[in-house]
């Protein structure tokens, strides 16, 4: 049976390497997942992964037993992963796009998603790194836009604004590939 | 409705279930024992310093720049060498104050209101299921789905090809439309080759067609939600209580605010004839021999001239610093210290009766400038000094740094003695010396910490003022260990 977080905390601040591959081991797979949303690639969402949880580690005596630890965790993976964004050349020159006259279709409905979690994701991981981000942590993490751009840097309406094109694009996509399904089923 | 279809992709969301490889963990473990080392040599680099400032010194003290003497005294019974240090005082303006750090981030966090989902409300963890790994239940998800879940869906198909193009060198994206699915853009599990990943990175998106809106659509601002649709807005809890735990400076990478800190050095300092450092030697003062010790001086016009003896003394600062990044390179840092120089010099016997010097009768000590058995007097000297620095990081991949700037220091108080060539004294004057100094600094720097919070590095200062008015040409120069410490928001 795996320790409770209380207790498995307690033995990870006394140092003991088997509690701390138990904490990994746990909140792996769900944090991974986070960063996997946020990046471009496998390699670049371990990458943080592992940079998150050194992190973790580190700063364990920090943790004051007043939330759910997956909700520390959570915090402390969204962070790195929009520091290791920032510190990425390969996703600077898009990280956010300027307030210019993009013009946005308004979905005011939307399609089903019919889709796999991980299809999703891809979906999400394929909008231009600053759409990606803010669509993350708005329709994901839930944060509101003054937060958002607090954390980002940004404006309020920066990422009000940029929000809503992604989240058309996201749109068309989904029912591009929902009519692409139909397209399939027709066939056969 | 908006909000249906981000609650939608929130809950698809949780269903996500990826396993990271087995190097992860053991580099994890490695990144750990290596900061743990790294902030144990933090903790005994500071007293290194201080040895090494002391050990300079103490070097410096066993008499490595020893003139000697080429004149002829008369001999008398004079007390033997002894050292001399003023009994002032010494007056410091050291102020400190203590910035808190602004988090403005943890307000931010602080402020995500807890909202709750009521569908679900937790992510609960069962023992894995045989695979040596966890794995995630949501409530609501058919066992079915689980097992499919589990199964790793490496490649996603289009029927769309990728019209790739090279990496565009306008990045005015006014004109936008749907972005194709790449085949190339292959999300798998696996760790992408080099290869690919320099593909996906070369991978711009490019519009192919425009999307045509009214303007009138923007200017309602689709987006914005009523306030009965923010109170019908439910998530999912994402933090309960965002006081607790580290909270990371995301802003930090990008960060082109000032930041305070605390600033510190020490080492050695001395007086140099003449401006320049590398030419001349070590003297400040040429004197003529007397023949008697008591007044009225009886010259010998014929004696030699013998050059005051300087060696390099202890010196130390410490005050307030604050930086500010200009670029990815270049930073700006200005600050307030005091500081204190000090060097020792030769004298004479100390005459303890009124003498005429500069036409007045100065009543304070003084020495003269020669005798058989010279002693050393220490001259202090206390500054309130304002550095303003640039510095240029060299190397992009290490934090290695040149800096380069000037010091406008102020003399607040000092004992240092000003000799005077009729009489052939050295005498305290106050008004003797130019109190407002110029000292142009060179040094480098390296940030030990990976927040770039704590930095150390040599540093030398030199006056480009001449520090006696009476054209001695004396100017102090130093050369110390320094080392800044950050208060950075976290």
């Amino acid at each position: 049976m795996p320790m409770d977080h209380y207790a498995l905390v307690k033995e990870c601040l006394k140092g003991r390497p088997s509690a701390q591959k138990e904490l990994y081991q746990q909140f792996a797979g769900p944090m991974l997942s986070i960063c996997y949303r946020y990046t471009k690639s496998m390699a670049d969402a371990e990458d943080v992964l592992q940079e998150g949880f050194v992190k973790v580690f580190l700063n364990l005596h920090q943790y004051k037993f007043q939330g759910e630890l997956g909700g520390w965790l959570r915090r402390i993976m969204v962070t790195t992963a929009i520091n290791y964004l920032k510190r990425n050349a390969r996703y600077q020159t898009d990280l956010l796009y300027p307030d210019d006259n993009m013009h946005v279709v308004s979905h005011e409905s939307h399609p089903e998603l019919k889709m796999e979690a991980r299809e999703l994701a891809d979906l999400v991981r394929q909008l231009p790194p600053g759409y990606q981000t803010i669509f993350n942590l708005y329709a994901v993490e839930g944060f509101n836009h003054v937060e958002i751009g607090k954390i980002l840097g940004i404006k309020e309406s920066t990422s009000r604004s940029q929000y809503a094109r992604s989240r058309a694009l996201l749109i068309q996509w989904i029912e591009q590939k929902n009519n692409d399904v139909k397209k399939t089923v027709y066939a056969k | 409705m908006q909000n249906d279809f981000e609650k939608q992709v929130r809950d698809k969301m949780k269903e996500l279930d990826l396993v990271p490889s087995a190097p992860v963990w053991e580099r994890v473990q490695e990144q750990i024992r290596q900061k743990k080392d790294r902030k144990r040599a933090i903790i005994w680099l500071p007293l290194l310093g201080l040895l090494l400032a002391g050990g300079i010194w103490w070097l410096n003290d066993a008499g490595n720049n020893q003139i000697i003497s080429t004149s002829h005294h008369t001999q008398t019974n004079l007390p033997s060498t002894q050292k001399v240090h003023s009994e002032n005082n010494i007056r410091s303006k050291q102020e400190s104050e203590n910035n808190s750090p602004i988090e403005q981030n943890a307000a931010t966090l602080q402020n995500h209101v807890e909202r709750v989902d009521q569908t679900n409300t937790s992510i609960s963890i069962l023992p894995g299921s045989g695979k040596g790994s966890p794995e995630i239940r949501t409530s609501g998800i058919s066992s079915a789905k689980i097992a499919k879940r589990n199964k790793i869906n490496t490649i996603i198909k289009e029927p769309v090809q990728l019209k790739e193009t090279k990496p565009a060198e306008n990045l005015d994206h006014t004109i936008r439309g749907i972005v194709p699915f790449s085949e190339q853009q292959k999300l798998s599990d696996n760790h992408l080759t080099g290869q690919e990943n320099a593909q996906l990175s070369t991978i711009r998106y490019q519009p192919d067609k425009m999307i045509q809106v009214p303007n009138e659509m923007e200017k309602n601002n689709p987006v914005r939600l009523s306030e009965q649709q923010t109170q019908e807005i439910q998530f999912k809890p994402i933090v309960k209580n965002l006081s607790s735990g580290p909270i990371v400076n995301i802003a930090r990478g990008n960060d082109r605010t000032w930041k305070f800190g605390f600033s510190g050095s020490a080492g050695i300092s001395g007086a140099k004839y003449g401006a320049n450092l590398f030419a001349g030697n070590k003297i400040a003062d040429a004197v003529r021999i007397v023949d008697s010790v008591q007044p009225p001086f009886i010259y010998n016009n014929a004696a030699s001239k013998e050059s005051k003896t300087i060696q390099n003394n202890f010196a130390f600062s410490a005050g307030m610093i604050a930086r500010k990044s200009l670029s990815n390179r270049f930073v700006f840092s200005a600050g307030i210290l005091y500081e204190y120089l000090s060097y020792n010099s030769t004298v004479g016997i100390r005459i303890n009766q009124p003498v005429a010097v500069q036409g007045t009768t100065n009543g304070a000590l003084y020495y003269t400038s020669y005798s058989t058995k010279q002693q050393e007097y220490l001259n202090q000297y206390h500054f309130i000094s304002i550095p303003v620095t640039i510095h240029y990081q060299v190397l992009r991949n290490a934090p290695l740094s040149i800096n380069a700037g000037l010091s406008v220091k102020q003399l607040v108080k000092t004992n240092a003695l000003e000799f005077n060539h009729t009489s052939q004294m050295y005498f305290y004057n106050r008004n003797a010396f130019n109190r407002t100094q110029l000292f142009p600094a060179i040094g480098v720097e390296y940030a030990l910490l990976k927040d770039k919070s704590l930095i150390v590095g040599p540093q030398f200062e030199s006056s480009i003022v001449a520090f006696e008015k009476n054209g001695s040409d004396e100017h102090l120069y130093v050369g110390s260990l320094k080392v800044q410490w950050l208060f950075l928001k976290n």
